[in-house]
Order: C-alpha cells, then sequence, then structure tokens
C-alpha cells in the first residue's frame, strides 16, 4: 500500500521534470516571432556557443578531462567552411558538414592518442598546446589560410535569411542535444562517469578506461566543430581567433555557470555568457575586466553552478 | 656565422624561457599550484619596465621595478587566494579569471601598443670574437640564464630551504609534521617565482617587445617546456628550454611558415616515446 503514492509521486516528479524541456523548446521556437532581431541573434550565438559547452562538459563534468585547448574543434569546423564554402570549392551544405565531421574525427583520433597519454594537468597543458598549434599555423600559412585575415566570402546555406538560419541551428541543436542526452545516459556514459569518479576501479573491473576517454575526447571534438561550421556560415568567416584560448574560456565559463555534469546546464551557462558579453560591452569596453572578475566570482562562490544548486534543492 | 648568431638568438631565448619555466615548475611540483597566470605576470613586468626605463631613463630601474611588481603580485596572489584553492581544476580557473584581468590592465594602461624595453647604453653595443660579431645583450641575457640556472641548482641542492623544498615535493604533510611551516616556504617559493617572471619579461621585452597576447605566448612556450622535460624538475626545465628555444629560433629562420612545428613536433615525439617527459620521474 505503501509503495503506490510513492510510485504516484515519482511520475509527477519525472513529468514536472519533463516539463521544462517542453516549455524551453515552446519558447526558442517562438523566439523570432515575438521578439526583436537582436534577441534572435543572441539566441542563435547561445545556441551555437551550447554545441561547444555541452561537448566540453562531456570530458570535464563526465570524463574528468579538463580539456584546455577545446577551441581546436571549433576552428577546424569553421575552417572546413572556410576552405570549402569560403573558396568556392562546393556549396552542399551536407557535404560540408560531412567532411567537417571527418577531418575533426581525424585530427580529435591523432590528438586524443598523445593527450590522453598523460593525465591531470598535463592534459589541459598539452591539449592547450594543440590549439595553439593549430592557430599559429592558420596565422603563418597565408596563402591556404589567409593569415591573420582568415577566410572570407561564406555565404549561408540553401541562402537562408537569420531568421531561417536560426530554425536550421535550432534543428540541429535539438537533435544533437538528444544525442548527448542519449549518449550521457548509456552504458558508455556510465563509465566515464565511474573513470571520472575512480579511474583504478574502473580498470579493475575490466573495462579498458583509456578507449573510453579516447572515443570520448573524439566524439566531444565532432560536436564542438558542428558548432564552430554553424558559426563560421553565420558570420561569414573563419579566423585563426576561432582557435584562440578566449573560446575555451566561453565554454568553460558557460558549462560552470550553468552546472557541469547537467545536461542543460552548459546551455543556460551559456547564455549567460553570451549575454552578458553582449550586455558589457554596450557600456564598458572592460568585458575583459568582468568576465575575469565572473570567473574568480564562480570559483569562489558558485562552485556548482545554477543546475547544481537546482539538483541539490530538487534532491532535499 | 649566420649559424653561430642563430645558436646565440635560440641560447638566449632559451634564457628567457627558462626564467619563465623554472618558476612555473616550482609551484607546479612543489605546491602543486597551476599558476596559468604566469605569462601574464611576463607581459606585465614587460610594460612597467618600458613605462620605467623610459621615465627613469635607466636599465637598472626598469629592471627593479618590473621584478618587484610581480614578486609583490605573486607574494598576494599566494596569501591572498592560492592557499585557499587546493583543487587543480579551480586554480586554473582562477588563474584564467587573472589572464582576464592582467589583460585588461594591460589595454587601459597601455592601449595594447607594441612596445621594447631599451637596453642599458653599455650592453647595447658588440663584441668582436675571433672576427665574429656578439651582441652584447643576448650574451648578456644568457649569461643570466644560466647565473640563474646555477643559483636554483645550488639552492636547491644545498641549501636548509632547499631541502626543505625537495621534502616538500615529496611529502608535504611528512614536512608539516616535522614542525616546519610549509606555507612560509611555498610563500618564499611563489614570490621567488613572481620575481623570476619578471626578470624573464623585462629581458624578453627588449628583445621581442611586451604586447598584448604576449602573456598567452609566452604561458605556452613554458608549459611546452614544463611537458617535454618533465614533472617537477629543473633540470627538465632546462633541457626543455634549450630544446624549445632551439626549435622555436631554427624554425623561424629556416622554414618561416611552419616556425611552430618544429616546436610541436619535438613535443609530439616526445610524448609520443616518453609520456612523463624527459627527466621527469615515472609515478
Amino acid at each position: 500500500m505503501k509503495s503506490f503514492p510513492q510510485r504516484v509521486n515519482k511520475d509527477a516528479k519525472r513529468l514536472v521534470w519533463m516539463l521544462p524541456y517542453g516549455l524551453v523548446f515552446a519558447l526558442m521556437v517562438s523566439i523570432p516571432a515575438y521578439s526583436s532581431s537582436y534577441i534572435t541573434g543572441l539566441m542563435l550565438i547561445t545556441l551555437m556557443y551550447a554545441f561547444g559547452s555541452m561537448s566540453f562538459n562531456l570530458l570535464l563534468g563526465y570524463s574528468g578531462l579538463l580539456s584546455f585547448g577545446h577551441a581546436y574543434a571549433w576552428g577546424l569546423g569553421s575552417y572546413t567552411v572556410g576552405m570549402l564554402v569560403g573558396k568556392g570549392i562546393t556549396d552542399n551544405f551536407w557535404l560540408v558538414l560531412g567532411i567537417a565531421i571527418f577531418v575533426t574525427g581525424l585530427v580529435s583520433a591523432f590528438f586524443g592518442f598523445l593527450a590522453l597519454r598523460t593525465h591531470g594537468v598535463y592534459f589541459s597543458f598539452i591539449t592547450l598546446s594543440f590549439s595553439e598549434l593549430l592557430r599559429s599555423s592558420v596565422m603563418k600559412w597565408t596563402k591556404v589560410t589567409g593569415g591573420e585575415n582568415g577566410l572570407t566570402g561564406i555565404r549561408r546555406p540553401f541562402a537562408l535569411d537569420e531568421t531561417s538560419y536560426y530554425y536550421l541551428v535550432l534543428v540541429g541543436f535539438v537533435v544533437c542535444f538528444f544525442i548527448m542526452k542519449w549518449l550521457i545516459a548509456s552504458w558508455f556514459g556510465k563509465i566515464l562517469n565511474g573513470i571520472r569518479e575512480n579511474e583504478s576501479r574502473i580498470l579493475m573491473l575490466g573495462y579498458n578506461t583509456w578507449v573510453y576517454k579516447y572515443f570520448a575526447f573524439i566524439f566531444a571534438g565532432i560536436f564542438a566543430a558542428i558548432g564552430g561550421l554553424l558559426s563560421a556560415y553565420y558570420y561569414g568567416i573563419a579566423a585563426p581567433d576561432h582557435f584562440s584560448l578566449l573560446v575555451t574560456g566561453n565554454f568553460l565559463l558557460g558549462t560552470l555557470i550553468g552546472g557541469k555534469r547537467t545536461l542543460f546546464g552548459p546551455v543556460l551557462g551559456t547564455a549567460v555568457v553570451v549575454g552578458s558579453n553582449n550586455y558589457i560591452s554596450t557600456y564598458t569596453e572592460h568585458w575583459l575586466l568582468i568576465e575575469g572578475a565572473m570567473f574568480i566570482l564562480v570559483v569562489t562562490f558558485f562552485k556548482k553552478g545554477i543546475f547544481g544548486y537546482i539538483q541539490e534543492w530538487w534532491k532535499r | 656565422m649566420a649559424l653561430i648568431i642563430q645558436m646565440l638568438n635560440a641560447l638566449s631565448f632559451a634564457a628567457i624561457l627558462f626564467l619563465l619555466a623554472s618558476g612555473l615548475c616550482l609551484m607546479l611540483s612543489l605546491m602543486n599550484v597551476v599558476n596559468l597566470a604566469h605569462g601574464s605576470l611576463y607581459m606585465l613586468a614587460g610594460y612597467i619596465g618600458y613605462s620605467v626605463g623610459q621615465w627613469a631613463d635607466s636599465f637598472l630601474m626598469a629592471l627593479v621595478t618590473g621584478i618587484s611588481t610581480t614578486a609583490l603580485i605573486s607574494f598576494l596572489m599566494d596569501r591572498i587566494f592560492f592557499r585557499y584553492f587546493k583543487d587543480h581544476l579551480e586554480q586554473i580557473l582562477l588563474t584564467f579569471g587573472f589572464i582576464y584581468i592582467f589583460q585588461d590592465v594591460a589595454r587601459t594602461l597601455w592601449h595594447g601598443n607594441y612596445h621594447f624595453v631599451s637596453a642599458p647604453a653599455i650592453l647595447s653595443g658588440s663584441i668582436h670574437i675571433l672576427g665574429a660579431v656578439f651582441p652584447m645583450f643576448r650574451l648578456c641575457v644568457i649569461g643570466i640564464g644560466v647565473f640563474v640556472a646555477l643559483g636554483l641548482w645550488l639552492l636547491q641542492e644545498k641549501t636548509k630551504i632547499g631541502a626543505l623544498i625537495r621534502a616538500g615535493v615529496d611529502d608535504s604533510l611528512m614536512v608539516q609534521a616535522l614542525g616546519v611551516d610549509i606555507n612560509r616556504i611555498f610563500t618564499l617559493v611563489f614570490t621567488m617565482a613572481g620575481a623570476l617572471a619578471g626578470l624573464s619579461g623585462v629581458l624578453g621585452s627588449v628583445l621581442i617587445g611586451a604586447y598584448i597576447g604576449a602573456d598567452l605566448d609566452i604561458l605556452i612556450f613554458a608549459v611546452v617546456v614544463i611537458v617535454i622535460g618533465g614533472l617537477g624538475t629543473l633540470q627538465g626545465a632546462m633541457v626543455g628550454s634549450v630544446l624549445i628555444g632551439f626549435a622555436e629560433v631554427f624554425g623561424r629562420a629556416f622554414l618561416p611558415e611552419f616556425a611552430h612545428f618544429f616546436v610541436y613536433g619535438v613535443m609530439a615525439v616526445i610524448l609520443a616515446t616518453r609520456p612523463s617527459g624527459l627527466l621527469g620521474r615515472t609515478s
């Protein structure tokens, strides 16, 4: 007799959990209809950056790997568009997407092979140097990559206007969001969690932890590359800055503000970062100062992030 | 002839890298602190050195001000922050925030301009040895690098403080249990690392110049040096600096478009064969 009301309670809780998804989705779909193009633009930027932060969270939050050069994948996605579309080789969106995924997968496989030979802070250092390697390469190799000016002349796929492009990005985002959700809930995600908690124990259970981390690294790279690709189409440029540490910094800050190890946290956190960056930069030039202060404040007073605190409150 | 000049350039760059990387390495191995803002100290020292050098017209003043400012910043960062942040992730985030803040300070005070610290008049000439011309200042930088390396080695191996530092690297809890106030040693190392970053910054800004972005450029070189050299050994930082100095300068001289591939190529080869670095301890 006791189990019945508890079960109802559980189902009700699950329903309440599903509700926000529906609400957020409805909100995102309707945004271009009722708000200004400025807000739509901010949402678009948020969604694109969310690819980066969500994949960053897969590594940091779930697998415990702090990839300090995650921008390498973002930049690869963006430069694939620059090389193919900007130079007029092809206009086929799906072909570009496929090539971006393939190239990033290949490069990630190589980077991951080297970087995952190390642990902890050395992993962060090495991934950082990889992204810097790519950044300095595209800066120097002017003939092919356009040097400091980057590659321009990128037209949006299917000649979409901003609102239609927003819907394209939204659909892509929803698909990838649910792939990520499924991945994290799966067997694979559980083992990644275990690796973060206690790697040697997972090793003792007979799993080759290296392989799991390796595939998480490659997958996260591909995910971020899609974001970079979408942003290159949006801005119409692939620039060396897309490989910079500041891009990784945005992923990191978004993940932390929203709450790492939560699915929706990085998305919300990215919205906060994008929104505040835009807001601050209209009032003062010192957005770097304020973003730096945000890092320090988050580390000091807001360790669990928005969704981390919501989860804690919910579990009570 | 050109080869000798390039070697000299490589060695002087290696000396500057070593001054920075040794501090980073000491902080990481002894205190388990990742201080990404170390490159920012380098940049600040360069800018301060430039301004003071202009104002007082004295290289020595520039050097002293640059070093003491960064030492003070480093001291304060240890006292205010690092004492309470023991987790690597937290430290990385914290120092990442400092990178932003210092960059903003540099942008505000120096408007993002490119400045060179002017070398002292006595050292701005060159000397002739066996028919070859050597710029005095570069020789001097190499000399300072060797001198500091020797000094650090003596400090670490021959003095009581060095013994405590080495003991702290191995087991800081045990050192504390023996009645040593390890926090004071930590502060000392931190301040010393800050001073070395300042020295490196002022000297480096004579050769390379101070600019916005120098903080990250030099930080990444220092990070590669540490990765190559291996965890927590001064010798590792030394070998790594020389290797990277040569890779960078010779790469730039002979294949300018792909200069950085030499640096990262060296790193990739070493990582693939010896993941713990050349002289790293395998744990």
